[in-house]
């Protein structure tokens, strides 16, 4: 009774509850949050507490001192820490509430991977439920992630979609409001940062962190081969002699160390297609596949994968927050359209 | 001068136009093209033959005709093309509004203003929960909504049934309804009427209905009500245990009276006397006896007047 008045004060929430990043769009105002999913917990004489959460947080990563701990509570696109996750969405929600007086109760529709399982679903109700949600929706992150791309998904027409997010990559082909094909592999921006961090280490002897590994990929990372050669240089810990050292990586090299996680990606993407019914197949093979998440904006990835699977491959329009604003739009269809698009969970 | 009227004129170009003109310039056909971006020649000479036809018909979803434009665009080196004003028919809505809107902090006026309509709404709801349960919960309530819907019919009804009652009763009941400045409350006509009508008789019904339109006046408030107390009195020629209450529940005797014990009581009628050896008392109303046969050995329970 009383979380349904507390309700009257609360935005509808629409949360890409991602591993990399948490964005939050609200009806009528886009997207109002866009944080990294890290959380710096300070333990002291009274327990655990909360430091920090967010851009903060993220600043604090591979530089805490011994009492403090940036924690990423996501990992694979599900819930790694409960705790932390609840902490974080109740810090979220309470930041895009004008209402300081009263917590707020919102009605809240999480984007979860197609890939998790029913165990990871319910944490991630439950996380939910637990920082003050009135009600919480689940949706597919592919089905929300075309919705928001503005793919034609309610029409008799096979539309593929691949979501290339922090810890997993979705893909799906969507035809009448529905997912005729789904899959999700746990490959993402994390397995690029990682597979940085370990090419240097074998080639360069040297350990970068999660951070600078990070920023090589923002800046120089490529998925196709170009003319356009890029370099960075960078700082790192000589394995062998202990010390920092300076070296300079370029765009042909971070190709190199992406080519496992790529395969990875490429081989989804056939994989779906083959499994795809014809007819649908027939419909992607002419209009072409739509890549979303941060994953997206890997340079020439779209190229990679046309190249690959000799189909049209765009980007979408702002594809870092098409998962969050698809959700917020399918939020805004409960009332007109029932659940129909969303997960039965 | 000339190179802003150059710029000018370069930005008057279709779009389709400055790919055409990409693509001649890169030296590609259409098939080159659609081989590159694996999409049909028929979706490149629509691009460049009636974009704006495509455009305003729809025949390809926003989506994917943007998704085209831009892969051609970068397939020929065309940098500018958000500049082109049939690019941005084809960016959502929410693409206008740039940048990521920050959360709204709140100021301190705002906040307080909040927090005293929050306020005001609890205080107004309390205030309207509290009268409820007030209302729902006084006796008052329920009987003044009992009593002024049979108040009349009281008076009218029974005015047929207090012709038939005892008159020597009735002579003492008129002589106090009579008194000039009575008044009956309208909260307890309902009981003040059973009491007082049961013992009326013809004269006496006379004398209330001159009386009544005389002096006795029907108020709301139950400040005013006067109770009329009278008197009982028990003689004791025995040993007798004895419990005597009023209307009012007010217990007025309580006790082993002994022979030769005289009991005087005054209180609202009518009285319910519980005598432990009613044989052994003479019990006298408004100093009348009353006179009732009781078994020797038997408690008597009773209500003056019956």
């Amino acid at each position: 009774m009383f979380k349904m008045f507390r309700g009257m004060f609360s935005n509808d929430l629409s949360i890409d509850l991602g591993t990399a990043n948490t964005l939050i769009y609200v009806k009528d105002q886009g997207i109002v949050l866009d944080e990294p999913s890290v959380v710096a917990i300070r333990m002291d004489k009274n327990g655990k507490r909360v430091a920090a959460v967010g851009t903060a947080a993220k600043l604090m990563l591979g530089k805490t001192p011994g009492n403090i701990q940036a924690i990423r509570p996501m990992k694979d696109g599900v819930i790694a820490d409960f705790y932390i996750t609840e902490k974080m969405l109740q810090h979220f929600i309470k930041q895009v509430h004008n209402n300081s007086f009263m917590r707020p109760s919102p009605r809240v529709l999480v984007c979860v991977p197609c890939g998790s399982t029913q165990v990871e679903r319910r944490a991630i109700r439950e996380s939910a439920m637990g920082a003050g949600a009135r009600d919480v929706f689940l949706i597919d992150e592919p089905m929300a992630a075309a919705i928001g791309a503005g793919m034609p998904v309610s029409e008799a027409k096979g539309s593929m979609v691949v979501d290339i997010g922090g810890g997993t990559t979705e893909v799906a082909v969507i035809s009448l409001n529905g997912i005729v094909y789904s899959a999700s592999v746990r490959i993402g921006g994390d397995k690029f940062d990682e597979a940085i961090i370990n090419y240097v280490r074998r080639n360069y002897g040297c350990t970068i962190g999660e951070i600078t590994a990070e920023r090589i990929k923002h800046t120089i990372a490529i998925a196709y081969p170009i003319d356009d050669i890029k370099e960075i240089e960078v700082r790192g810990v000589n394995v062998a002699e202990g010390v920092p050292r300076s070296f300079t990586l370029n765009s042909n090299e971070i190709l190199e160390a992406l080519q496992e996680p790529l395969s990875g990606i490429v081989s989804a993407v056939m994989a779906a297609l083959e499994k795809t019914p014809p007819e649908l197949a027939a419909d992607i093979a002419e209009q072409g596949m739509v890549l979303t998440g941060g994953g997206a904006l890997l340079c020439e990835l779209d190229r990679l994968l046309s190249e690959e699977s000799g189909i049209p491959v765009i980007v979408a329009d702002d594809p870092l927050t098409c998962v969050a604003r698809g959700g917020g739009m399918a939020l805004e269809m409960i009332d007109t359209h029932g659940g129909d698009v969303f997960n039965g969970d | 001068m000339s190179d802003q009227i150059k710029d000018k004129n370069e930005q008057q170009i279709p779009l389709e136009q400055a790919l055409k003109d990409g693509r001649l310039a890169a030296q590609l056909s259409v098939e080159d093209i659609a081989l590159r971006l694996n999409l049909k020649k028929t979706v490149i000479r629509d691009i460049e033959d009636s974009l704006d036809t495509v455009i305003a018909e729809a025949a390809y979803p926003k989506v994917y005709l943007r998704g085209y434009l831009v892969n051609y665009s970068k397939e020929i080196g065309l940098d500018d093309l958000e500049s082109f004003p049939q690019y941005q028919q084809l960016l959502g809505p929410e693409k206008s509004a740039t940048g990521l809107k920050n959360p709204h902090i709140m100021t301190y006026d705002e906040k307080s203003y909040n927090k005293s309509l929050i306020i005001l709404l609890l205080l107004f709801v309390a205030m309207v929960v509290g009268v409820t349960v007030f209302w729902k919960t006084s006796p008052d309530s329920t009987k003044a909504s009992a009593g002024s819907a049979s108040k009349t019919d009281n008076v009218e009804m029974r005015l047929p049934e207090t012709a038939s009652q005892d008159v020597e009763t009735s002579t003492l009941d008129i002589q106090q309804q009579a008194q000039p400045g009575v008044q009956i409350e309208k909260n307890n006509a309902l009981s003040s009427a059973q009491t007082t009508q049961q013992n009326v008789d013809n004269n006496g019904l006379e004398a209330l209905s001159s009386t009544s339109e005389q002096s006795v006046e029907i108020t709301d408030s139950p400040e005013k009500t006067v109770l009329t107390e009278q008197t009982l009195t028990l003689k004791f020629k025995d040993e007798c245990w004895t419990e005597i209450f009023d209307a009012t529940g007010k217990r007025l005797a309580f006790g082993l009276y002994t022979k030769g014990e005289q009991l005087k009581l005054a209180g609202t009628p009518p009285f319910n006397l519980k005598l432990g050896n009613p044989i052994a008392a003479d019990v006298f109303y408004q100093d009348k006896l009353y006179k009732k046969s009781f078994r020797a050995g038997r408690t008597a329970n009773f209500k003056l007047p019956e």
